[in-house]
């Protein structure tokens, strides 16, 4: 009996070594991913970004410990093979130690993602809509299958192309003509469904200057199905200076 | 009496009529075919003439639909299989042989093969639809030369729905799970066993439909059918809503067996805490179904509704189109657990004969099971949170990660097993071991869909296509393959071959690795869903997961050979070739017709689990004379 | 060929088994139904039109509750063990059911399938149309099996009492349907 305690221990030192290894391999290819992240263009976009972060250095660990324990014990206590019937020495049922340490590790770390990164980023994103005291208000009317643009504060009336300036939080508004369309830019880190019969309000503050020709990230992309016409369903988008924006109303308003 | 001495009582009496195959077998099969095709263009044509359209419009479609169903079916055997008999007439005749398989009968065992057998065309038809796929996204614009945008979105429609509901919706609960319900709860049939055969028949009309929409005109919603595209992209949305319809009322004719027979037909002695924790991970399943669909079929019934009748529940200046989302993923969330809870209850059913360990943590697992499928029925939100009120976000939010809690029962459950066994690893333990990690990654993904600010950017983007492809092709149909391999002897007496085995399942492992891992990238790169053309920045990463994914494709010839092969030719099997102390194992394989003999019922004396060298064996046979 | 010997022993579902898992399927119908209730506020608002006749409806929800007399008395009936007693009763009910498919179609002529009321009204109308058909034929198999093959019917009377559980279950579901769509 003490012969086969001994054996469990001992294999637990092995599988702490095969986390040890894991985990560093794991992190280390993680972080070489996200030092190669793309492009994070808005305030949204961080709030996305690091909450996709976490969850991804927390992701690794959790492979690396859950799944190295799946591999690492069916190496190390198989069978010789199929016909090797004997049964092995360890039956019990159950082990409280095991049971009551993955209890608080699950419950734990699910309390700790709804609080970070959930309602904290939530609550983040909100805040950025609740204390905006003058967005720059942008009508976006989709329809099968373009894209249209007017910003009614600036004169400025639909037009096909999305200009907008750095620094300043734009409140999308958001409307469709016929189907559900969804309106993202994935440089900004959000997306809105776009429902008929319904408005709905998107809120983005830029933080990057730029434009689709510079990097495809910067473009507004419809990603709910509408239709054949929906992969083809962009619109190019310029991300610059509140002086270039002024130049740019100025010369495209009535 | 020991359980394998009951091998030795005379059975050939009960195994049923031994005749050979014979041609004429097949005609309940072909006059189905003849009476189901015959009904429908009758009717369709009948009812075009009568409402002044022509034959491909969406009402005569779904008259057309509705009659050759009616016809499918009496041409299959039902009529002189139930319901002669049920209004008094002649009895009905019982088909104890080969001929049991191709026409309407009572037995669940022939019905599940029928299941297996269906599950394969069908998975094979919808791969091909995703080689389709993989071959349109060869580069950022194949649309002149492959497919146009609108075949592109049928196609991917039809990919979704097909591979979902009449492959993963019945591959373990239906092919593997009806033909074990009866055996591992000790008894010979189902509660409603004419029910159950019904099932299967529904399945092949609505496959038609659905792999056939293209010809009166496609739809180009995806799986979803979210109106009001759904209303103005093609009548083959009628095809859509009827053959989802037809599949879900299959399953849940067989989730009311699963659920009846599991709480009224126990053989004696099976209290709750012994029954075999694949049957616990099938009631999970058929609860779910039962209590959750009824809302999808309202959905789907609304949207045929306002393409074909007028209404206008969601289209129209006064329709709700968000309604409908929230009538479609009050099932089809939960729905996802139908597919896996068997899945992961095959896991903890093989582990432990395979390791010679009793399940660990059982009732850690069981709760798993059934904790997973009560949360279940409250996610449904988390598919559209790009669409709801800001209200709505942080509960659904909440509840969805709280399900990674139970899920990871299961994990504890089978590694606790493994932990100190001596695990022996044939194809179908490889498998279930690669579906662990498998499914790891795609539950583990899952948690960045969950949670609001990150799922805002990654929703509708190809990280979802790959986390579910994880959890479906990587945990469930990894499981569906392990089972078929580990209960083939049960099934057909004969071994598949190993080597072929094992080989397939290394390299389905590393291809479908291949070919879905990158979407994840993909997604944070900002490619979407559902396009048939990309930018070109996407062209690389694109190019390599279609090269992995035909690799992945041509490989399901293997098994698919392997299955075959060995069901003819394979090396003949003894009764419980893996030493398992499941009931079902303890008769004869193949299974007879008649799997416990007449005159002999097993009652349960201990767990099935228990492999301790020298343990009571955990059935023994009474007699039950007169039964 | 075909042999039955093997019938009675491949269908080894006790009476108890056969009646108890008829529940479920009952419990599956009920909440379809439950589904639509609840659609009828977010389709039809809380205000009934007018054009819909008030007094159609409480007669054909009083012929529902009505016929519960024969109900429980075919009920009575089948714990005494006396079969052929009850083919009247079930005669009843299939009557009631054609008045009832007539009162539905009726209804619907009066309200348009395009409004939001008149939509959720017809497809939830619509349902129990289904329902109506398939208790004629549930009726009809019931009857024609207790006069031509009486051992039979007596053998599988769980056939008999999952009738009428069934017939109890659509009168409950029609009355909580007139409650949503008529009262409140």
């Amino acid at each position: 009996m003490n012969a086969t305690k001994e054996n469990l221990w001992k294999a637990f030192r092995g599988l702490v070594v095969v986390w040890v290894i894991g985990l560093a391999i794991g992190e280390t290819l993680m972080a070489w991913g996200i030092s190669n992240w793309p492009l994070v263009g808005s305030i949204q976009a961080h709030i996305s970004a690091d909450a996709t972060t976490y969850l991804l250095w927390q992701a690794v660990a959790i492979y690396v410990l859950v799944g190295g324990a799946i591999v690492y014990s069916a190496v190390r206590f198989r069978a010789s093979s199929m016909s090797d019937t004997e049964a092995p020495a360890h039956q019990k049922r159950t082990w409280a130690p095991f049971v009551v340490t993955w209890l608080v590790l699950a419950i734990g770390i699910n309390l700790a993602n709804t609080i970070y990164p959930g309602m904290v980023g939530l609550e983040q994103m909100w805040a950025i809509q609740l204390d905006t005291k003058n967005p720059l208000v942008i009508d976006v009317t989709a329809q099968q299958w373009k894209w249209t643009f007017s910003y009614p504060k600036q004169g400025v009336t639909d037009v096909s192309q999305l200009v907008v300036p750095e620094g300043r939080t734009i409140d999308f508004v958001l409307r469709t003509k016929d189907v559900m369309h969804d309106f993202w830019v994935p440089a900004w880190g959000v997306k809105k469904d776009v429902i008929p019969n319904e408005v709905r309000h998107l809120f983005i503050t830029p933080t990057v200057l730029g434009s689709t020709a510079t990097n495809p990230m910067i473009r507004v992309q419809c990603s709910l199905i509408c239709g054949n016409g929906h992969p083809l369903m962009r619109a190019p988008v310029k991300v610059v200076t509140a002086a270039d924006f002024k130049t740019w109303v100025a010369s495209n308003s009535f | 009496m020991a359980t394998n001495e009951i091998q030795a009582q005379p059975l050939d009496d009960m195994g049923g009529d031994k005749s050979a195959f014979a041609i004429s077998m097949l005609v309940p099969l072909l006059r189905a075919t003849f009476w189901g095709l015959t009904g429908y263009f009758a009717a369709a044509w009948i009812t075009a003439i009568l409402a002044g359209t022509v034959l491909v419009d969406p009402l005569p479609a779904t008259v057309g639909y509705v009659v050759g169903m009616v016809g499918w079916l009496m041409g299959s055997g039902l009529w002189e299989g139930w319901i002669r008999r049920a209004f008094g007439g002649k009895e009905a005749p019982s088909y104890t042989g080969i001929e049991r398989y191709f026409r309407f009968g009572p037995d669940s065992k022939s019905t599940a093969v029928r299941y297996v057998v269906f599950n394969i065309v069908a998975f094979f038809i919808a791969g091909m639809a995703a080689m389709a796929i993989r071959v349109e996204l060869l580069t950022p614009d194949s649309t002149s030369w492959w497919m146009s945008e609108i075949h592109y979105n049928q196609t991917f429609g039809i990919h979704g729905l097909l591979m979902l509901l009449s492959v993963v919706a019945s591959a373990i609960v239906g092919g593997v799970g009806y033909y074990l319900l009866p055996l591992m709860l000790g008894v010979r049939n189902v509660v409603f066993p004419k029910l159950l055969g019904l099932s299967w028949w529904l399945l092949p009309p609505a496959f038609l439909a659905v792999a056939m929409s293209p010809t009166i005109g496609g739809f180009q919603t995806g799986w979803w059918g979210y109106p009001p595209l759904a209303q103005n992209s093609g009548s083959g949305i009628v095809f859509y809503v009827l053959g989802a319809a037809s599949l879900l009322t299959a399953s849940v004719l067989g989730a009311i067996n699963i659920v009846g027979t599991m709480v009224y037909m126990r053989a004696k002695g099976m209290s709750l805490g012994r029954v075999p924790i694949f049957i616990w991970g099938l009631f999970a399943a058929g609860t779910i179904l039962v209590v959750e669909a009824p809302a999808t079929f309202t959905g789907a019934l609304m949207d045929l509704s306002d393409m074909i009748l007028g209404s206008h529940f969601y289209t129209g200046p006064t329709g709700h189109p968000l309604a409908y989302m929230d009538q479609f993923w009050f099932l089809f969330h939960p729905e996802v657990y139908v597919f896996i809870l068997p899945a992961f209850a095959i896991w903890l059913e093989i582990l432990p004969a395979a390791a010679r360990r009793p399940l660990f943590a059982r009732g850690w697992a069981i709760a798993g099971l059934v904790g997973v499928s009560m949360l279940g029925a409250m996610l449904g939100v988390h598919h559209y949170f790009t669409a709801v009120s800001d209200a709505r976000m942080p509960i659904f939010m909440t509840i969805t990660e709280t399900v990674s809690i139970p899920t990871g029962f299961i994990y504890l459950a089978a590694i606790g097993t493994i932990w100190g066994g001596r695990l022996r690893i044939n194809a179908a333990v490889l498998l279930v071991l690669m579906a662990m990690m498998n499914f790891l990654i795609g539950g583990l993904t899952g948690i960045f869909n969950a949670d609001v600010p990150a799922d805002l950017q990654l929703h509708n983007t190809y990280w979802v296509i790959a986390h579910f492809h994880y959890t479906m092709l990587g945990g469930v149909i990894f499981t569906w393959l392990a089972a078929l391999y580990w209960w083939f002897p049960k099934v057909t007496g004969r071994k598949i071959n190993e080597f072929w085995g094992k080989f397939h399942a290394w390299w389905f492992f590393v291809f479908f690795n291949c070919a879905f891992f990158p979407m994840f990238i993909a997604g944070l790169e900002g490619m979407n869903r559902r396009i048939a053309i990309y930018l070109p920045y996407l062209h690389g990463i694109n190019l390599f997961i279609s090269i992995s994914a035909f690799l992945l494709g041509a490989g399901f010839l293997i098994p698919l050979a392997n299955l075959f092969y060995s069901w003819r030719y394979g090396p003949k099997a003894e009764a419980n070739p893996w030493g398992s102390n499941g009931l079902e194992w303890q008769i004869k394989s193949p299974t007879p017709y008649v799997p416990f003999p007449a005159g002999t019922e097993p009652e349960v004396v201990g767990p099935n689990d228990n492999y301790a060298a020298g343990a009571k064996e955990p059935f023994v046979w009474v007699s039950t004379p007169g039964k | 060929m075909a042999d039955n010997s093997y019938a009675k022993l491949m269908d080894p579902a006790s009476e108890r088994a056969k009646r108890g898992s008829f529940f479920f399927l009952v419990l599956f119908a009920a909440i379809i139904f439950a589904m639509w209730d609840l659609a009828r506020f977010l389709w039809g608002g809380t205000a009934v039109p007018s054009t819909l006749n008030m007094g159609v409806g409480v007669v054909l929800t009083a012929l529902m509750l009505v016929s519960l007399v024969p109900v429980m008395a075919a009920r009575k009936k089948l714990d005494r063990g006396d079969d052929a007693g009850i083919v009247s009763s079930l005669a009843a009910l299939l009557v009631i059911s054609v008045v009832m498919m007539g009162g539905i179609v009726y209804s619907w002529g009066s309200l348009s399938i395009g409004s939001g009321y008149g939509g959720i009204y017809d497809i939830t109308t619509g349902w129990f149309v289904l329902h109506f058909v398939a208790a004629i034929l549930a009726i009809l198999a019931s009857i024609m099996k207790i006069s031509r093959t009486p051992e039979r019917a007596k053998s599988e009377r769980w056939v008999s009492y999952n009738v009428l559980t069934y017939w109890g279950g659509v009168v409950i579901l029609w009355v909580a349907f007139f409650i949503v769509f008529y009262i409140a």
